[in-house]
C-alpha cells in the first residue's frame, strides 16, 4: 500500500508563528489529523528539540527539521510551514546558538531504511538556490506541493 | 584494515540517514573497507570498543577515545568538501 507523504493539507503558507512551539504544534496537528502520527508526537518533538535541536543555517535559507522517534509515528509524512515571520530554533550543533528560520519541515519518519531517498532529497532541496527561492516566493500552495512532489518522490511504501 | 564508523544523530533516524549515505559514498569512491553503524548519539558508547570514528550531525558533549567529526555540513551544504576530507584523513590513517 502506498500513501502520500505530503499533500495540500500538510502545507502552511505565510504562517504567522509566535515561536517554534507554535509552529511545531501546528504542523504536528496537521500530521495527526492525517493519521500519520500519534497524539504523543508533538510533545515528543518539542522535548527532543530541547536536547537535540534541529535548526540549520544553510547557504540560501535557514530551516529547521523537527522530528522524533518512530514510536510516535504511524506512517511517514512531512508537514511544511513557510513562515511569514521568522522563529528561533537552536542550532543543530550548539544549543546556545539561535537561528532565525523561515522554513520548517516537521518529519514523521517511520522506517528509515525505506526513506533514505526522501530524506536525502529533502536535504538537497533545502540546499538548492533555485528551489528555496521558489518556495520563499510562492503564494500558491499547489505550486509548493508540486515542487515537493517533483523533488521528493510522490509515493512511497507505507 | 576494516574501519568501523559510527554515524549518529539525536534519533538515529533522520539526519544520520543522510550522513550515512554520504559516508558510504565516500568510502566506496576511495575503496575504503568499512562498516558503518547508524545510531542515536546516546547509543554511541555501546559501540565504543569497535569504533574508529564518530560522524555526527548533533551535539556531543562526551569525550571519546576515537575522533569525532561534526557533519552538519552534509545538511547545510556549506563546507561539505572539508568535512569529507576530514573523514577521509581519519580513515586513511594508521
Amino acid at each position: 500500500m502506498s500513501k502520500e507523504i505530503i499533500d495540500l493539507d500538510l502545507i502552511e503558507l505565510n504562517y504567522e508563528a509566535e515561536n517554534k512551539e507554535d509552529v511545531v504544534t501546528r504542523l504536528s496537528e496537521l500530521l495527526e489529523r492525517k493519521g500519520k502520527v500519534k497524539e504523543s508526537f508533538r510533545e515528543a518533538v518539542l522535548e527532543r528539540e530541547k536536547s537535540f535541536p534541529t535548526g540549520l543555517k544553510g547557504q540560501h535559507i535557514s530551516f529547521a527539521l523537527p522530528h522524533t522517534d518512530a514510536e510516535h509515528v504511524k506512517e511517514t509524512g512531512l508537514a511544511v510551514a513557510l513562515l511569514k515571520n521568522t522563529v528561533q530554533f537552536s542550532s543543530m550543533d550548539d544549543l546556545s546558538k539561535k537561528i532565525d528560520v523561515n522554513t520548517v519541515v516537521v518529519m514523521a519518519v517511520k522506517d528509515k531504511s525505506k526513506q533514505v531517498k526522501v530524506l536525502q532529497n529533502l536535504i538537497a532541496m533545502m540546499q538548492d538556490e533555485e528551489i528555496t527561492e521558489k518556495l520563499q516566493n510562492s503564494e500558491d500552495k499547489n505550486e509548493i506541493l508540486k515542487i515537493f512532489e517533483e523533488k521528493l518522490f510522490k509515493k512511497m511504501e507505507a | 584494515m576494516k574501519k568501523t564508523i559510527i554515524v549518529a544523530c539525536g534519533t538515529g533516524i533522520a539526519t544520520s540517514t543522510v550522513a550515512t549515505t554520504k559516508v558510504k559514498e565516500l568510502c566506496k569512491k576511495h575503496d575504503i573497507n568499512c562498516e558503518i553503524k547508524q545510531c542515536k548519539i546516546s547509543e554511541v558508547k555501546s559501540y565504543a570498543d569497535e569504533a574508529d570514528l564518530l560522524v555526527t550531525t548533533t551535539i556531543t558533549n562526551k569525550d571519546y577515545d576515537f575522533p569525532v567529526i561534526n557533519a552538519q555540513s552534509f545538511l547545510t551544504g556549506i563546507n561539505q568538501e572539508e568535512t569529507l576530507d576530514k573523514i577521509l584523513e581519519v580513515l586513511k590513517s594508521e
